[in-house]
């Protein structure tokens, strides 16, 4: 099926409007285009307001018990107000779909009256269908049977894989077991494995009463037929035991994911506040140890100052003595008191021998020469202390020691404080030990939960498969019973008729489940790979039998759907909507609004790509906002390339234009 | 034709391989499954209809 033509009056803020979506290209792609809030998701609720009678996409979701509460009336409030100048008391809202599907035309008519006063709906909607086949021949369908066409074309049930928002792609996969079901209820739907259930389901009522039938004309088959009935009765209640053992071992199993999700972030968090105070504790070390340091270095400063400041005073005094020294100007070293002595005691001090008196003249001399020039001798004491002052050999690696440890240090309490402003963000997402614990006590309990189902399972399928042996024998001795009986002949061949029928039907069931799960598998990979830009990244997808999907990675063959950022999981979501279209031979039209919010770049151009080679098969209609359109998407759905290309604008913030 | 996925036609086939009446029957129950949920006066005019042309006798 495919739109020609959506008209809308007075619907929301359209006043008047038709979008014609013509296939003018090979590609049947139509791109509408309105910033938010100018009417892209109007136009969808549109669509299903005409078809279904409601309006999904509502930006809170809708209020079921009180579907108008905090919305605006389904009446465009300029015409309302235009209406109640007028004086008339009421104003019609009308959404009509033209369509066509393999060559018959349909025209989908919703209209409604909104009273111009109160603004409230005046009585129900009225629903038409009108029919037009190959020769023009035209049929016209009201209401409830109006309904049962678009039924038997889109029903409700899974209008979400046709007309869509977007954003709802990101929650496709999630682990919630109402979506998990949704997921699986509609490709069963969409596929036509629950209408092959229904007929089985069918088959067997009425084989029961074939066989009521055949009791009620022979009372002797009436103990063989309730017998038959209540080893089929055994199996049906045996069998829905072990459908409920499964469910609750498929719930164990979930929350065991669940809880195993908590303590694995709440590990990542108790380990990061581990971490942070093992850091703030090396952090209060290493500056215990800053401090040591730094009063060595005071105690260096103390010690080399006044030598330092000294220095050059010291080195010219130094320098002044040597030069004095050099021109003989100061005398040698003597101690003129050791002279004086050794004269007084006639005997040499230094070297204890007695002083002849020509050594006495001499010292004499000396003495009386030195006496004279006294001064010299301070010189000469000074010059030993200032060049002792001199020798700071060893100061220069001493400060480099002390700075290189200050600096490594402060660069270890720098790089372990950034590492735990990191860290904070991570123990945000705060933990508690208590809750911890709990959660892996509530998981061992799971798991011998699981444990314990799986042994009852094994029990409960041996005891199923004795019951179907019983089954057996008491259908023989049923059909050995109305064999007896020849007038009870063309019932019996009813019986045997519809009970090969049955048999052929419930195995098509699982013929056709089996076939499904693999196929949409193998496409939805397919397509997902041609939209992705990570190239051998995945290796497979894997349905379970609830239709729960998981994505395998080629590197370590480890499932890894939860690890996916928001772009992946809207492509693999798209890529798996195609597929089921693909798969199910639904070929209906496709409407997505705000179709790329989350995916950007190379992804972009993907997606357009994959959108445009698909639109040569179906008809896609994609509602974008201005940036959403952006040279990735249309450099690629250019408007030469398209079929068709509407923009929307708002005039006087309250009716859409062309 | 209400059946979309081609695969139930082929395993219906195959199913009933050589057996058209049977073919004919489970075709038919199916494709009102889709259009309606009332059954019994359509399965059992189907029936009458297969098993009148032969099947089972």
């Amino acid at each position: 099926m495919r739109f020609n033509k959506i008209r809308l009056s007075n619907f929301r803020q359209y006043r008047h409007m038709c979008f014609n979506f013509p296939k003018a290209a090979v590609c049947d792609t139509h791109i509408v285009l309105a910033p938010n809030g100018v009417g892209k998701s109007v136009l969808l609720n549109a669509i299903n307001w005409c078809l279904y009678s409601d309006e999904p996409h509502t930006s809170g979701g809708i209020d079921t018990l009180h579907p108008t509460a905090n919305r605006l009336p389904i009446c465009n409030l300029s015409a309302l107000d235009y209406a109640a100048e007028l004086g008339e008391g009421f104003c019609e809202v009308c959404v009509e779909i033209e369509a066509e599907d393999a060559g018959v035309r349909y025209t989908f008519i919703r209209k409604a009256r909104v009273d111009a006063n109160t603004r409230q709906q005046s009585g129900r909607d009225v629903f038409r269908v009108k029919k037009t086949d190959l020769t023009g021949e035209s049929v016209f369908f009201e209401d409830e049977d109006g309904q049962a066409v678009v039924n038997s074309f889109l029903p409700k049930t899974i209008r979400e894989y046709f007309f869509f928002d977007g954003e709802r792609l990101l929650n496709y996969f999630s682990p919630e077991e109402s979506r998990v079901s949704m997921v699986r209820d509609s490709i069963f739907e969409i596929a036509g494995v629950n209408v092959i259930a229904r007929a089985d389901e069918h088959l067997q009522i009425t084989l029961s009463e074939i066989r009521r039938e055949l009791s009620k004309a022979n009372p002797n088959l009436k103990a063989k037929e309730r017998t038959y009935n209540d080893v089929l009765a055994n199996i049906r209640s045996k069998e829905g035991e072990i459908r409920d053992l499964e469910e609750q071992i498929a719930i164990s199993d979930k929350k065991i994911g669940e809880l195993e999700k908590l303590i694995n972030n709440s590990e990542e968090g108790y380990s990061a506040n581990r971490r942070f105070d093992e850091n703030e504790q090396h952090i209060a070390e290493y500056e215990k140890q800053l401090e040591v340091e730094k009063k060595k270095l005071v105690r260096f400063v103390r010690k080399y100052l006044v030598t330092i400041y000294l220095y050059r005073a010291n080195a010219d005094a130094v320098q002044y003595i040597r030069e004095r020294e050099e021109n003989e100007a100061i005398q040698p070293n003597v101690d003129i008191g050791l002279i004086q002595e050794s004269l007084d005691d006639h005997m040499c001090h230094v070297c204890k021998r007695e002083i002849t008196p020509v050594l006495e003249t001499e010292l004499r001399r000396l003495l009386e020469k030195y006496k004279a020039n006294a001064s010299s001798g301070v010189l000469g004491a000074i010059k030993r202390d200032v060049q002792a002052a001199l020798n700071i050999e060893g100061f220069e690696p001493e400060l480099s020691a002390i700075f290189d440890e200050q600096k490594r240090l402060e660069t270890r309490i720098e790089s372990l404080r950034k590492e735990n402003d990191g860290l904070l963000s991570k123990i945000g997402r705060t933990f508690d030990a208590a809750a911890i614990e709990d959660w892996m006590r509530q998981k061992q309990r799971h798991l011998e939960l699981i444990q314990s189902n799986n042994r009852k399972l094994g029990a409960y399928e041996e005891a199923l498969n004795n019951l179907r042996r019983a089954e057996r024998d008491a259908k023989r001795d049923y059909d050995d019973a109305v064999d007896a009986d020849r007038a009870l002949e063309y019932t019996k061949k009813k019986k045997d008729f519809v009970e090969k029928a049955e048999s052929i039907v419930a195995g098509l069931q699982t013929r056709i489940v089996d076939d499904v799960k693999r196929k949409m598998q193998d496409e939805t990979m397919r397509l997902f790979e041609e939209l992705i830009w990570k190239k051998n990244t995945y290796d497979h997808i894997e349905l379970d039998k609830n239709f729960r999907l998981k994505l395998y990675h080629k590197r370590d063959g480890t499932s890894c759907l939860n690890s996916c950022s928001a772009a992946e999981l809207e492509l693999l979501a798209l890529a798996f909507t195609i597929a089921l279209h693909h798969v199910s031979g639904y070929d209906h039209l496709l409407f997505i609004d705000t179709p790329v919010g989350r995916v950007s770049d190379v992804n972009r151009e993907n997606f357009a790509r994959k959108l445009l080679d698909v639109s040569k098969e179906k008809q896609i209609i994609l509602a974008f906002t201005p940036s959403e359109y952006s040279d990735e998407i249309s450099n690629v759905m250019s408007k030469s390339v398209v079929s068709s290309y509407t923009e929307l604008k708002m005039d006087e913030d309250t009716t859409t234009e062309v | 034709m209400n059946i979309k996925n081609e695969a139930i036609r082929e395993m219906l086939k195959d199913s009933t391989a050589g057996n058209p009446v049977m073919e004919k029957f489970l075709t038919d129950i199916i494709e009102h499954e889709y259009v309606s949920s009332q059954f019994r006066k359509f399965y059992k005019d189907a029936i009458e209809r297969a098993v009148g042309k032969g099947e089972g006798r």
